[in-house]
Order: structure tokens, then sequence, then C-alpha cells
């Protein structure tokens, strides 16, 4: 048994360990708030495009020739560019093991049908991770925490949509956590490109009659698909910062009521070990007071 | 007939405007264009400048960088890629915008349209903000 003076020391710690957790618990708590506004936030903005989009798609679509670039889905998938989005740091459970499994498993299993996967990561987890892994790494775009400003989106956006363009990709996928709530972060791959008719909707907007486009549907419609993709691509990013947020306000409560935990074991074993040392004092009290008479 | 417009602003970080107005401008990329209520219906363009209305508690303004308009007979939503109110306006930031503008110009021989569209819009939107145009 451990000495009174060691388990002392030992609650001790775990008192400080249980004030840093429940310290980052309600850091994150705040954090997440205000992830969560955010992605409130980009809500009308990203439905007035997906609206804006499938009304141009669909006038323009008529003649079966998808109406831009980034729509047309090509023959056969030989490139595939994967945007992985993680968080920059740990201590949030396996919010990032599971995007590293998930993109693992991908990687094996289109393996045999593409020659190429490239991955793109966002955030210094999966970042690190790519770099010892065997899958090849495009661009590094660094941290998730910055990469939601109007420029960085811009810079993301603008790297896969020309190398889509280019044909250095046929298909551009995004793997991120879904949000599903504060307790459950999923990992998901989607696509991202080309926008296919399910993503952008069938077309279900009737033509509103007599409506004046300047300078014309057509340039509309190549700010709109665009403009869509960032759209896209920025969710991603605040949905993810949102699941990492959750993730580690979850993984926080679990180590303090962990720490809770041990600390009222440690408590009773401290209290045993003294009453042994009390016992033991007493013992040898009674013994030594035997042996004079 | 609907004698008011409601106009709108909203950007990729949320709404910067919601209001009532009797009359609204705002700058198409291929010019200004005003809206008075019963408007045709119409999907507008915009490059950068400033979108300004009047309205029975006066007049106002707001700061886009380039974004879309679609225009209705009771209603104008802008579309903005970034949009800001006079008074949280940032100088330095439009200051620093314009000087990468000039750098990027002075930087490239051949501009294609599209930068150059892009360009001129970013330049539209500093400038408004520093008071320059």
């Amino acid at each position: 048994m451990p000495s009174l003076k060691a388990i002392r020391k030992r609650i001790g710690s775990v008192k400080n360990t249980r004030k840093i957790t429940r310290a980052m618990k309600l850091v994150s708590g705040a954090k997440l708030r205000r992830a969560q506004n955010a992605m409130q936030e980009l809500k009308p903005y990203a439905q007035k495009h997906r609206d804006l989009l499938r009304t141009l798609a669909a006038q323009l679509g008529e003649g079966g020739e998808p109406p831009h670039p980034l729509m047309q889905a090509r023959e056969r998938v030989r490139r595939v560019a994967i945007l992985a989005l993680s968080s920059d740091r740990g201590m949030c459970g396996g919010f990032n093991a599971g995007i590293q499994r998930k993109l693992d498993r991908y990687v094996r299993e289109r393996s045999s049908e593409v020659e190429q996967i490239v991955v793109f990561p966002v955030g210094r987890r999966i970042g690190l991770y790519t770099r010892k892994g065997k899958t090849e790494v495009g661009r590094e775009f660094g941290e998730i925490l910055g990469a939601t400003s109007n420029e960085n989106v811009r810079l993301i956006t603008g790297t896969l949509v020309r190398g889509f363009l280019e044909e250095q990709f046929d298909e551009v996928l995004i793997l991120r956590n879904e949000f599903r709530s504060a307790l459950s972060q999923v990992p998901v791959i989607e696509r991202l490109l080309p926008i296919t008719a399910e993503t952008a909707g069938e077309a279900a907007v009737e033509e509103q009659a007599d409506v004046l486009y300047e300078p014309s549907r057509e340039a509309l419609l190549g700010y709109v698909v665009p403009r869509y993709v960032e759209v896209q691509v920025r969710h991603a990013l605040l949905e993810s910062i949102a699941g990492e947020h959750a993730a580690r306000m979850n993984a926080m409560s679990n180590a303090t009521d962990n720490a809770s935990a041990m600390i009222e074991t440690l408590t009773l074993q401290m209290n045993r070990a003294r009453q042994a040392a009390i016992t033991k004092e007493l013992m040898e009290i009674i013994g030594g007071a035997e042996s004079m008479k | 007939m609907a004698s008011n417009i409601k106009l709108e602003v909203v950007t990729p970080t949320g709404a910067v405007l919601d209001t009532a107005a009797e009359w609204v401008s705002a700058p198409g990329i291929e010019g200004e264009f005003g809206v008075l209520p019963e408007h045709r219906p119409a999907l507008v363009m915009l490059g950068g400048g400033a979108v300004r209305y009047g309205g029975p508690r006066g007049e106002g303004t707001v700061y886009i960088r380039g974004g879309m308009a679609e225009v209705g007979p009771d209603r104008v939503l802008v579309l903005a890629d970034e949009a800001v109110l006079p008074g949280d306006d940032d100088r330095k930031a439009a200051e620093g915008l314009l000087h990468g503008v000039d750098e990027a110009l002075a930087s490239q021989q051949f501009i294609d349209d599209e930068t150059f569209t892009r360009l001129s819009v970013d330049r539209a939107f500093a400038e408004i903000q520093l008071g320059r145009r």
C-alpha cells in the first residue's frame, strides 16, 4: 500500500487535472455556441444560392448538355481529390481518429478502380497523419481555425476548382465530421465536384416569367456555380469546427467525471491508510506498555 | 400597389441589413441601377460599391464587395460576398485590400477577364470605404 503522503500528492495532482479539464469543457462549450451561430448565419445565404443554382441550371440545361463545366460528370473517374478536415489539436476523443480511419478505408476500397487519390488536408492533425501515410498529399492548407476567412475559403475552393477544370482530378470529395448533434459527430465523405443533378436538386423550380438577367443567364450561372462550391466548402469547415468543439466538450466532460471518480477512490484509500497508520501506532504503544509490566 | 421595398443584404457571415425602403440603388457589374416598387423581376450581378436606399426613416448606405441581387416587385435581396455598414468599416483593411489590388495589377503582365473583374470589384469596395468615390 502506498504511503499516506504519496496518496495525498496524487489526490492533489488529480484535482489539478480536474480543474484543467473542467475549464477546457467550459471553453469548448462557449466555442461550440459560437461555431453553431456561424453555421446558422451561413444558412440563408447558402439556401438562396442553392435555389438560384437550381433555377438557372434548369433553364440552361434543357438541351441535355450540362450548363456549366463544374456540373459535367466525367465518364471515367481516374483521379480523385479528397479535401480532408480535422482539428488542429487533440483532446477531443475519437474526432480525428474517425477521420483517419475513414480516409484509410476509402483509399483501400477505391485504390483498385482509380489511378490516383490526392489528399488535401485542412487541420494540423490530419496534416501530420497524411504526411506519414502512403497517400499522396496535394497542397496543405494549414490549420482549420484560420481556414474560414474569406481569403482562405477562396484559396481552398480555387485550388480544387482549378484542379477539376484542368482535369487534374475527375472528382473532388470532402471528408469531414458531420455535426449530427452536440453528442454525435460522424465522419462522412461527400462529393463536392462535379455538382450533379441530385446535389443541385431536380428542376423543380418553375420559371418566373419575364425575368431580366444582367449581364446574361450564362454569366450569372458562371458566378453562382463557383460561389455554390465555396458555400459548400465553408459549410463543411464550419460544421467540422462545431463538431470539434462538441467532441472536445464531451471528452473533457468525461475526463472531469473520471477525475472525480478517481479522487473518490483515492480519498477512500487515503483514509484507510491513515486508519492503518493510527492503528499501527496504537498497537505499538500498547505493545510497549505491555512489555513494561 | 406595393409602396415599400423590403431590402435585405445577406453575406456568408450573416445578414447585414433588413429594412423597408422606398427606393434602392445598387452597383451592378455593368453600372449603377435603381429600383422602385413594382420593378420587373431581375437577377443582376453586382460589382463593388455602395448600395443606397431611402425610406420613411431617412436614407442609408451599405458597402458591398461583389455579389448578386434578386429584384422583385416588393423586395430586393442582395447576396454580397462581403458587406459593411458605414461606421463599421475598417480603414486599415480597406487600405490593405487596395494595396493588394495594386500589387496584383503591377505583378502580372497578362490578366484574364475574370481576375480583372474581381480586382476592380475589390478596388471599388476599398475605395468607397476610404471615401475616394
